[in-house]
């Protein structure tokens, strides 16, 4: 009798538990949206909803229109929308592998950059933009080379820490990481040594791309990400329950059935994949990987069946909101993405170190 | 749900500044001059340009180098040249962008043409004849070809005249026996002075002055190490104004490790060069070998030392 009522408790909260992130989700999309409008209307270009509802309508009616309700249609359609749709992209992504990584490693303060990930990407577009400089043959597609060579640089430096962290009797969690600093200070030395050689042009060129920036972002890159970001979010979303396992430790996963050496080198591969994609796409967009998923955490808690799609959510969240800031803070300029992502997330990482010093536990 | 409460009050303080706009009085002000251009100008030697032509009244918009003449510096100003935001730029409702070479990001030029903005980005050679090609070009654009060729002609005669008045005979100093040796330096810390070597204008006023830069082999702006410098052995150092503001910046640098043993440094001959039109090109260039040949001139014309 005891045990059947405490059956129909457990039932009863797991269900309350589903309704309360059933009602977080919806909550969460529509806050996305509400960004989103805030979004379209913010910027160095007075843009209302009002008259951007007009064009629109326009538009759709095709009826022709002057040259100042093109300009306000060629900075919503080619401008504004294309970046902010990249922005949920890229957040999701960025969110979901640094979700990935700290269950992977089950250690909070885990980022997907410590395996050398942004740090090899960084390495190789460096080299391209000086290369770009030095022979100006190159500058044609040079944004494609710069992009190409970021992606390649960031798999090229996971690879490298794979193998080296590889034991006989699978892959060591503590080598992972080594590996990772080690790969990150030579990625930071060729880094440095690029920049030395480098004239003032690529010297430059190399620091604002290290900032991040989704400036330069058409329909043509959104339709590359989103395309190979659809399978990669799918592939995390079948991850949730390895992850849920691996929370556990690697060897009571093991005792539960999970290939955890397959599984560890898959995890790595997707995570590092998704995050060189936005990389080389974006440039280093710093933290959200790390502070979405605590976000996430303290919201959702920690069962990735609802962590994982939240990460993804809050990501894209953040994202849109960081885009916004980023121009509509300082107008005319605009702000590199990554200094807004990082003063956010910075911070709130010295909190997270602080409130573990104290002996707290971190969410 | 106090939780999303919180996180959504976080969110919202990130959009308090939101409706901040641009500054586009202006470019609904002045409707009836439809057939007006409204010219964003990016990069100090662009802006300087467009204001030696007269046509000062068509800018909208400049980069934050645009800083000369002063009243370019108050102009609205759009961020670093070489990361412009095409959004800052459209919200001027400009028709034109004349851009340094390099004017970027990237996208920014595509970008303002699909907008239907005319974009001109200027190819620089940084020296004399790049800034009479630019000059030129620039008239061009501006539809004051006559004015543009007046300047040229008024620069290239004022180079003319102060080569012939410091005896230079030979243009390149590195045929001629016994010219003295220059460093201009951009910077200095106590890791070494960042110096201007080849391909750069104060080495092309170095080569108009008949006098050696030190640093000739170093591509651009760069580091130079204290080494080098000694070893070079400049007679006389240049600094960039910008970077001696306080009154003893010029003796404390004489001191500099790599500079008190030189020549220069032993008896602190230095001198201060105004920055914007010594680092890039401007149409004072003769103002700058002027004050370069001036303050050479008592090592092979004692007399011209003091004449001005």
């Amino acid at each position: 009798m005891h045990s059947k009522a405490s059956a129909v408790n457990l039932q009863l909260s797991l269900n309350a538990r589903r309704q309360r992130h059933l009602r977080g989700f919806v909550f969460g999309s529509i806050l996305a949206g509400v960004i989103l409008l805030v979004g379209m209307q913010s910027g160095s270009f007075e843009q209302s909803a009002g008259i951007l509802a007009d064009v629109i309508l326009q538009k759709v009616h095709q009826q022709t229109l002057s040259q100042e309700q093109y300009l306000q249609w060629y900075v919503f359609s080619e401008l504004r929308a294309p970046r902010m749709v990249m922005a949920m992209f890229i957040g999701a992504l960025l969110a979901m592998s640094g979700c990935a990584m700290q269950g992977l490693v089950r250690n909070p303060l885990a980022d997907p950059g410590l395996i050398g990930i942004s740090g090899g990407a960084a390495a190789a577009a460096a080299t391209a933009l000086a290369l770009i400089n030095h022979f100006p043959e190159l500058e044609a597609g040079g944004q494609y080379l710069i992009a190409f060579s970021a992606f390649i640089g960031a798999l090229l430096a996971v690879w490298i820490v794979l193998i080296v962290a590889r034991t006989p009797a699978g892959m060591a969690i503590s080598s992972l990481i080594l590996a990772g600093v080690a790969v990150n200070a030579l990625a930071g030395t060729h880094i440095g040594a690029i920049s030395y050689m480098a004239n003032d042009d690529a010297l430059r060129q190399i620091t604002y791309w290290t900032m991040g920036s989704l400036g330069g972002v058409t329909w043509s890159k959104v339709l590359f990400v989103g395309a190979l970001s659809v399978p990669i979010i799918g592939l995390y979303m079948h991850l949730r329950q390895p992850l849920n396992l691996f929370a556990l430790g690697e060897n009571e996963a093991q005792c539960m059935g999970l290939e955890v050496n397959k599984y560890k080198r898959f995890i790595l591969w997707v995570v590092a994949f998704s995050v060189a994609l936005a990389t080389a796409l974006c440039g280093i967009i710093g933290f959200v990987g790390l502070v979405v998923p605590h976000i996430a955490r303290t919201l959702f808690g920690a069962d990735h069946k609802y962590l994982m799609p939240a990460c993804g959510l809050l990501g894209a969240i953040l994202m849109l909101a960081a885009d916004t800031a980023s121009r509509a803070l300082f107008p005319p300029l605009e702000i590199p993405i990554g200094i807004v992502t990082s003063a956010v997330g910075a911070p709130f990482f010295l909190y997270l170190l602080a409130k573990q010093k104290r002996g707290g536990a971190i969410a | 749900m106090y939780k999303y409460l919180s996180f959504i009050l976080c969110l919202t303080t990130t959009f308090i500044h939101a409706p901040v706009q641009a500054d586009v009085s202006a470019s609904t002000s002045d409707k009836g001059a439809a057939h007006s251009m409204r010219i964003i100008a990016s990069g100090g030697s662009i802006t300087e340009v467009i204001y030696a032509l007269g046509k000062e009244q068509y800018i909208v918009a400049t980069d934050s180098t645009s800083l000369y003449p002063a009243e370019a510096a108050a102009l609205p100003k759009l961020g670093y040249f070489r990361q412009l935001s095409t959004e800052g730029i459209l919200g001027f409702a400009p028709t034109h962008l004349f851009g340094a070479q390099a004017t970027g990001p990237e996208t920014l030029a595509t970008q303002l043409e699909s907008a239907g903005i005319k974009v001109h980005i200027f190819t620089e050679q940084r020296d004399l004849s790049g800034l009479q090609q630019m000059i030129s070009e620039m008239g061009q654009l501006l539809d004051t070809p006559n004015k543009a060729q007046a300047l040229n002609t008024q620069i290239e005669q004022q180079v003319a005249k102060l080569k012939y008045e410091a005896r230079i005979r030979s243009q390149d100093p590195r045929e001629k026996q016994g010219a003295i040796t220059a460093l201009f330096v951009m910077s200095d810390s106590d890791r070494g002075l960042t110096v201007a070597g080849g391909n750069t204008v104060p080495q092309s006023l170095f080569d108009d002055a008949g006098i050696i830069n030190a640093a000739k082999d170093l591509p651009d702006y760069k580091v130079m190490d204290n080494e080098s410098i000694l070893a070079a052995n400049p007679d006389i150092i240049f600094v960039a104004s910008h970077r001696a503001k306080e009154p003893d910046a010029l003796a404390r640098l004489c001191q500099h490790p790599a500079l008190k043993a030189t020549n220069a440094g032993r008896n602190c001959v230095i001198s201060t060069m105004e920055s914007s039109s010594a680092l890039g090109l401007s149409p004072r260039y003769p103002d700058a070998l002027k004050r370069i040949i001036q303050k050479t001139a008592a090592f092979y014309a004692p007399e011209l030392a003091h004449a001005q």
